[in-house]
């Protein structure tokens, strides 16, 4: 679990210069039990004071209600470090029994939704009642999981429990809602400003005393905000000058107020303070080795110490780290880069090579890019993107890339992979391709000193090479590719190792996966050794991909819901094509319905799917609800999705199975033509494969062929390691052609074959859709539990009879059925007698099973034999 | 969002505080300053803004404009 600084958890000191609201303090206390109370403005209202101020008065009046504080930041917009820090926060309030279960949640190794709900419970469960503050709660919001885990908490408001947000924009948690339901407390700007006489207390407080008349006016320009009336009594006191003067300047000037204050203040700083401030200034967060290294003085600690207790314009946040005032460094900070644009960018260089070396990679290009120092962002690129891909940053990496110019970025073989690899991870494998072949033009022929492409670049140069390979942007991997020596760091070796595990699982047949799953196991290590969240995503993800390949919808559960879970943050794009493949787990282990919210829950986001992702989702979607009783509608829309695929790139044992899926389909339908198209599709991708084997064998058995279909299919049963989808379903047309031919006992070894392999996978739709006489046989037997009464259950329930599939010439009447020609004249334009036509008519409807010539034709377009 | 972006905040803007938004565009208008300028994405707006809630100024109001890249 994430350790939370105790100095994020303390409610405030209240600053010396702070004035007491007692009349605000009495619309928060009035608020009813069960409204959230926000308090919303911009910064500098005076929002975090105020909160203090209420939590230490009722603590001085020995209120029950106590206070648990967070002062939040913008990494606890990751839902582990959010839970961890209000869980930090409520212990931290000292009055949580001792034998409190929440007590056992900080030693937790859990993920943050498991804290989250075992924390909601145990506040609901609180004997005492409680109140929790989340200060500047806007930080959340810059990601979409910060928001969510927010609007969770304020969901679930736990019943003993005050909730208090303080933010400078609305959070997205739903405020509208609550405010119409009576559920809210709102305290905003206009609430929040200083009046007259609060603006003579803050002024005294200081030491400044003003007259009525110059109260006045300072009110009236800073308008009651609170930031600005200290910076303008901070001035006042700095200067020691007549207040009518320089109130006389600030109402007289037209410049924004903060923009005013801040010169004056500045102008107030000695010029040692403000040298060394001005240093300082590029970094938000200063530890202390930091403002030695930005300043050049060894005793910067020191003197920003001093400052601390000076003029309140550093503040320490926990000891060996300072933060300077926002306001106060913001200014700070324009002001070198006006006066000093080359002292200003070297800082920010300076920052970043700090913070390269002291693990926040991220950061260290975001001060790069202020340096306006492509060289430092290239060098720091070649040292820090590797690791910044394992872990997923990828937002850092584009703006570093994209700060660089396209020669630069395109020149430099390093920096040319590296942009490959983010494309990749893009799933952009045309931008890919461009830059990969960039990067072999710019290796030089002979290693030129003193920057040998060396292992490293070797490396990463197969890893990209692979990659794109798989994503079908790149020709087949070299041997040099495949054979490359692992490096030793764990970011660069993990990814290799990924990229050689999903480039043989783009190829790969059942029976050649182990080479697949060892590569990907060798990642998963890598990726758990350095904590690479992203890597160990893909590697799960990728074993889960090595189950399809193997048939074997069990051994997909557990990966893929293990790269859900190390994913959890990601955007649903990210992570649909795991969302797909553990929907076809579901559908094949007899769980349509819910293969079916799965995949519906991804396709209705309004996000745009990769290409590949979009046709798997919609694919198992078609046949779960073609299991579900919709099988037109299922098989129309499978169709759909594979055409719009178009020649997007796709491992050939996910295309396999998903044109099983479709195939099975269309047959289900009776329409043999549909059944062919996906048979065509499949050959031209894979080739004659085992899988069109099978396809053509189930399209013997549906025409009634079954001689043929018996010799079909017998050369499937005797595969060395085929994949497990493949086994049962040959098992069971095997048994369906042998019961066709009165041969009941090798119908029954059949089914016993066929049972073994489904039992080791768990594969019961096979069954479910098996033939009438198997099916009927399989019912007769009576397990009392586990997998066989499974199967015994869905081969008794009211399985769908396969429809009887139309004859060649049937499809040809049947075509002229929408028109309004009466037989005779089908006839004529037929060329065959009106008998032979009312023939076909009549087997045509009771094929459909209709009676009229209307519902022949919607039937048969349902069952997309008509379009 | 991505394109031209235009940022009213009130009052005048010192040189100093120019200084704070580099690339950008600052033209006075009577009581008010517009920032304005070209993004790629939503992530350099948000800095921006970031960038003047920092600097205390009041933000008036955030206009995206349609208008084609010029060039």
């Amino acid at each position: 679990m994430v350790r939370i600084p105790a100095s994020r958890t303390v409610v405030p000191p209240l600053p010396a210069w702070s004035v007491p609201r007692p009349a605000l303090r009495a619309r928060l206390a009035a608020a009813a039990a069960g409204q959230l109370i926000v308090v919303i403005a911009p910064a500098g209202s005076g929002k975090t004071v105020l909160l203090a101020e209420w939590a230490r008065h009722d603590q001085e009046q020995h209120q029950q209600t106590a206070t648990a504080w967070v002062g939040l930041d913008r990494d606890d917009a990751d839902p582990d470090r959010f839970w961890a820090a209000v869980l930090a926060a409520v212990l931290a309030a000292d009055v949580v029994p001792a034998d409190d279960p929440l007590h056992g949640l900080r030693g937790r190794a859990a993920a943050g939704d498991d804290i989250a709900d075992a924390l909601l419970d145990g506040l609901d469960d609180l004997p005492v009642p409680l109140r929790l503050v989340l200060d500047d709660a806007h930080v959340l919001s810059h990601r979409r999981s910060g928001s969510r885990a927010l609007a969770r908490l304020v969901r679930h408001r736990p019943a003993g429990v005050r909730l208090v947000l303080a933010a400078r924009s609305d959070p997205a948690v739903g405020l509208p809602r609550l405010r119409l339901s009576d559920g809210l407390c709102e305290l905003r700007v206009r609430d929040l400003r200083f009046t007259v006489d609060e603006a003579a207390a803050l002024a005294a407080s200081c030491g400044v005393p003003l007259t009525g008349d110059e109260v006045a006016v300072l009110h009236r320009r800073t308008e009651g905000w609170a930031a600005g009336l200290r910076l303008a009594v901070l001035a006042l006191r700095r200067d020691r000058e007549e207040p009518g003067a320089f109130l006389a300047r600030f109402s007289g000037d037209e410049r924004s107020v903060a923009d005013y204050l801040g010169g004056e203040i500045l102008a107030g700083l000695t010029p040692d303070d403000r040298a060394l401030l001005g240093d300082l200034a590029v970094c938000g967060r200063l530890p202390d080795p930091l403002a030695v290294t930005l300043s050049g003085h060894p005793d910067a600690a020191r003197r920003l110490e001093e400052l601390t207790h000076g003029l309140g314009m550093v503040d320490r946040v926990d000891p060996g780290t300072h933060r300077l005032h926002t306001l106060v460094r913001s200014h700070l900070d324009a002001d070198l880069a006006r006066r000093r644009p080359d002292r200003h960018r070297r800082q920010h260089a300076v920052a970043a090579r700090w913070w390269a070396e002291h693990a926040e990679p991220a950061h260290a290009l975001r001060h790069a890019e202020r340096a306006d120092d492509p060289a430092l962002t290239a060098d720091l690129l070649r040292r820090v993107a590797v690791p910044l891909l394992a872990r997923g940053e990828l937002p850092a990496l584009r703006r570093a890339l994209a700060g660089l110019d396209t020669p630069t970025r395109r020149d430099d073989p390093h920096l040319a992979l590296i942009a490959a690899l983010v494309h990749l991870a893009d799933r952009e494998p045309a931008s890919a391709a461009a830059l990969l072949r960039s990067a072999r033009a710019a290796v030089p022929a002979r290693p030129a000193p003193p920057a040998p492409p060396g292992p490293g670049l070797a490396a990463l140069r197969a890893t990209a090479e692979l990659f794109a390979s798989a994503a079908g942007a790149g020709p087949r991997p070299s041997a040099g590719a495949t054979g490359v020596a692992v490096p030793d760091d764990p970011a660069s070796a993990g990814l290799l190792h990924l990229a050689r595990g999903t480039s043989l699982l783009a190829t790969a047949g059942a029976g050649d996966t182990d080479a697949a799953r060892a590569e990907l196991r060798r990642a998963l290590a890598a990726a758990r050794a350095g904590g690479f969240a992203r890597l160990e995503a893909d590697a799960y993800a990728g074993l889960a991909l090595t189950a399809v390949v193997d048939g074997d919808p069990r051994g997909v559960t557990g990966p893929a819901e293990a790269a859900l879970r190390a994913d959890r943050h990601a955007t649903p794009v990210r992570t649909a094509g795991t969302a797909a493949v553990l929907a076809w787990a579901d559908l094949l282990r007899g769980d349509p319905a819910r293969a079916a919210a799965r995949c519906a829950e991804l396709l209705e986001e309004s996000v745009r799917l990769a290409a590949a992702d979009a046709y798997a989702l919609r694919a198992v979607h078609g046949a779960a609800v073609g299991d579900l009783g919709r099988r037109g509608a299922g098989a129309a829309a499978t169709r759909a999705a594979r055409e719009a695929l178009g020649d997007t790139a796709l491992p050939a044992a996910v295309a396999a199975a998903l044109a099983l899926l479709e195939h099975r389909a269309a047959l289900l339908l009776g329409n043999v033509r549909a059944a062919h198209a996906v048979t065509t599709w499949l050959v031209a991708r894979t080739g004659e494969t085992d899988e069109v084997r099978l396809m053509r064998a189930w399209v013997e058995a549906a025409t009634g062929r079954w001689e043929a279909a018996r010799t079909a299919v017998g050369p499937l049963l005797g595969r060395d390691r085929p994949p497990g989808t493949l086994r049962v379903e040959a098992h069971l047309l095997a048994a369906e052609t042998a019961l066709r031919g009165e041969d009941t006992a090798r119908a029954r070894s059949a089914l016993d074959a066929a049972l073994a392999a489904g039992r080791a996978h768990d594969l019961v739709r096979p069954f479910a859709l098996a033939g009438v006489r198997a099916r009927a046989l399989l019912g007769e037997r009576t397990p009392v539990a586990g997998f066989d009464a499974r199967v015994a259950a869905v081969c008794r329930g009211a399985a769908p009879e396969a429809a009887p599939p139309l004859s060649e010439r049937e499809l040809v009447v049947l075509a002229l059925l929408p028109s309004l020609l009466a037989a005779p004249a089908m006839a004529e334009e037929l060329v065959v007698s009106v008998n032979t036509v009312k023939t076909q008519i009549r087997s045509i409807y009771a094929k459909l099973g209709v009676s009229t010539r209307r519902h022949a034709v919607t039937r048969a377009r349902e069952r997309g034999l008509l379009v | 969002m991505s394109g031209r972006f235009e940022i009213r905040v009130s009052g005048r803007l010192s040189d100093r505080t120019r200084a704070a938004f580099p690339g950008l565009t600052v033209e006075e208008v009577p009581a008010e300053t517009v920032l304005s300028g070209w993004s790629r994405d939503a992530d350099e707006v948000h800095t921006v803004l970031d960038r003047i809630q920092a600097l205390g100024l009041e933000l008036v109001s955030l206009l995206q404009v349609p208008e084609p890249p010029e060039g």
